[in-house]
């Protein structure tokens, strides 16, 4: 629902967040993953009953991101600040990949604000045994095996067609090369907010964090999550005082996409 | 004009299938083909192959770091520099050099470069580069997002442990010091001079321009390619009122040999090492995201940074011939490699030229022969160039052969 977003300024630390407002009745924030979907069928699903407020993640979109907000925790804070500029508390949060890493880490400093969290494919843990994928190194290619299961998906037709794999040379004077800059740009800007807080190792300390999120948790992961091992839903169980887990057969890590209807289904369930 | 010899110290001895074998020669190199044996011999063959080019006129000599790769097998330069400091007498000593962001705290970079510059009696550069993405965002885990941010204020941090003549605090954002007082101190003031390699970054080019370092293009893509990148530079330091060669530095792999056959009985299967296993790094680990600024993607140099590190593995691999027709090789006999080299320093507008004569699995007995040819056949005729100018950027105590110096 990228065409519905509002862009606000917050006065107190004059961030600019863009931002989804889509629907109407109790209010789920949503934070996206470290790919934003275009358009994300997970929201129109939730959207059909609730108010869906999605901040754009630090650096994505025209939201502010940088070096003042480096830590999880200035970005943690931030996004509270974001929350209370629109008015908002006693929400469900629902955090997808990357998102779900800032959903842990703005629970844990105010968990009062919320009656349910919910992990989606979640970033934030870290297990030696398991390594996440360092898709950072990967080729567009790889990258959309590693996201998606269903490789008709249309998400996963673009992130394969990138331009960054074949592109050696770019001429600036061309009609082509502007459209390559322009997606390169594009893609350097997201990757780069990405990396802000996944590099080496997408680590900051969640884990002794959870403990302070006494609200139902749910941790909802695919099965064949190339990105983030499904064995990573446990670990976020194991932490999290109150929790339930659901998995999904036959979906990778862009569970919002693949199977939208299933999962807003199981949320709506959890939360009513 | 100044001409120094760049070693790289290469790994000289990875199996002849390496490429087909494995997909990098940077990061994720097997540790089992490092054979210490194989070291021993390469680092010394190498240091005296930099001290053989001292002895035969080129000078500087320049040695550079680099990590987990077997391209360049010098993680700490310093080692290396150091004993050249104490081999030769009078050549500069050109650390090209320490990766400043990579050190915590940045100030064991002071405090090397200073033991460095009193052990040589004066004689150091000091580079500081902001280091390739494989060593600094994979091989040492910094954030390639911090990368440069890190990078100036460890430069803020060294300039002024080595400048201020009182103890401070320095409180920055990476770097905490409740008490700044390095000792040793370097000989030269205010400081050593400070060239930094680039790979084609605008920052890097703007960041010289402003704080007076010299610009160093380490391109192995030869003088061709290399003219996008220095005429950039030049366009950026020609609106500063910047136009002497001597603030601008380029490499070049050189070798001279009698005649076209033994030219390529000789060095074709080192530089085509050079080119297909040394420059054989897997895509993935050569730009990681936020390793270059939103300003260089849009100004589409994507092509140098892929370009530096040589071709991505999907295209093929390169012989010898290639190598000269593209520029990346400069070879032929000493009248063709003089007339070729002056030309590479006019177009480029460069006062120093780092010649790399010991490249890829290239022996010994090969590199020297190599060194010598050059330093005694090519480099007498390049020395005039550049007369109406002052270089303001070589160490205070070492020996300088052009005119345009006088040695203190």
């Amino acid at each position: 629902m990228g065409t519905t977003s509002k862009t606000i300024q917050i006065p107190s630390s004059e961030r600019t967040v863009e931002y989804t407002d889509v629907g109407s009745g109790p209010v789920i924030v949503y934070l996206h993953g470290v790919i934003k979907s275009q358009t994300d069928p997970l929201i129109d699903e939730l959207s059909k009953s609730h108010r869906i407020v999605a901040p754009f993640l630090p650096g994505y979109g025209s939201s502010t991101g940088g070096s003042g907000l480096n830590s999880v925790h200035d970005a943690a804070l931030h996004l509270d600040e974001t929350l209370d500029h629109l008015g908002i508390s006693n929400a469900v949060l629902v955090g997808h990949s990357l998102g779900g890493l800032f959903a842990g880490e703005l629970a844990a400093v105010s968990p009062r604000l919320f009656t349910h969290i919910i992990f989606i494919s979640s970033y934030g843990l870290w297990s030696n045994d398991e390594p996440t994928m360092d898709f950072f190194t990967a080729s567009p290619k790889e990258m959309s095996k590693a996201f998606y299961s269903d490789s008709s998906l249309p998400g996963a037709i673009n992130l394969r067609q990138s331009p960054s794999e074949e592109a050696t040379e770019v001429d600036p004077n061309t009609e082509d090369g502007v459209k390559i800059i322009k997606r390169l740009v594009e893609t350097a800007k997201t990757m780069s907010s990405a990396a802000r807080y996944l590099w080496p190792i997408p680590d900051r300390g969640l884990a002794a964090r959870l403990y302070r999120i006494n609200r139902p948790s749910m941790v909802i992961w695919g099965e064949n999550d190339g990105i983030i091992p499904v064995s990573y839903a446990d670990l976020f169980a194991e932490n999290l005082p109150d929790s339930e887990k659901v998995i999904f057969p036959e979906a990778a890590h862009m569970l919002n996409e693949e199977h939208p209807q299933q999962v807003a289904h199981v949320i709506l369930d959890f939360i009513s | 004009m100044k001409l120094e010899m760049f070693h790289l110290c290469p790994y000289r001895v990875l199996p002849k299938d390496f490429r087909e074998q494995f997909r990098s020669v940077w990061v994720d190199v097997p540790s089992h083909l490092f054979d210490p044996l194989a070291a021993e011999k390469i680092y010394n063959e190498t240091l005296d192959e930099i001290k053989f080019a001292a002895e035969m006129g080129y000078d500087g000599i320049c040695v550079n770091e680099h990590h987990q790769n077997a391209y360049g097998i010098m993680p700490s330069p310093n080692l290396m520099a150091s004993v050249m400091a104490r081999e030769t007498k009078d050549v500069a000593i050109i650390v090209m050099g320490n990766s400043i962001a990579l050190y915590d705290p940045p100030i064991r970079v002071a405090e090397e470069f200073a033991m460095l510059d009193c052990i040589s009696g004066g004689r150091l550069v000091a580079g500081f580069p902001t280091g390739s993405c494989m060593d600094t965002a994979y091989g040492y885990g910094v954030s390639p997002v911090e990368l440069r941010e890190k990078y100036f204020e460890a430069e803020e941090l060294i300039f002024r442990a080595w400048e201020e003549p009182e103890i401070f605090s320095f409180n920055g954002k990476y770097t905490q010091l409740r008490y700044v007082n390095i000792w040793p101190r370097p000989i030269q003031k205010p400081r050593p001079p400070v060239w930094v390699p680039g790979a084609g970054s605008i920052e890097t080019w703007d960041s010289c321009i402003e704080k007076g370092h010299l610009y160093a293009y380490l391109s192995y893509s030869g003088f061709k390619r290399g003219k996008r990148v220095m005429d950039g530079f030049w366009e950026t330091a020609n609106k500063a009122g910047v136009d002497n060669p001597y603030q601008a530095g380029f490499l070049q792999l050189v070798c001279v040999g009698n005649s076209e056959q033994e030219l390529q009985d000789k060095w074709a299967e080192h530089a085509e090492y050079f080119y297909n296993k040394m420059l054989h790094i897997h895509p993935g680990f050569v730009d990681a995201p936020g390793y270059r600024s939103i300003k260089t993607v849009e100004a589409g140099l994507l092509a140098q940074t892929v370009s530096r590190f040589g071709t991505p593995q999907s295209t093929s691999t390169k012989t010898f011939d290639d190598l000269r027709k593209d520029g990346n090789i400069v070879a032929g006999t000493p009248s063709q490699v003089t007339e070729q080299l002056e030309q590479v320093i006019k177009d480029l507008h460069i006062g120093h030229l780092m010649i790399l004569n010991q490249f890829g699995s290239a022996p010994h007995d090969l590199a020297k022969e190599n060194i010598q040819r050059t330093a005694e056949q090519v480099l007498p005729n390049l020395r005039h160039l550049w007369p109406e100018y002052t270089d303001h950027w070589w160490p205070q105590n070492a020996i300088a052969h052009d005119h345009a110096t006088s040695v203190t």
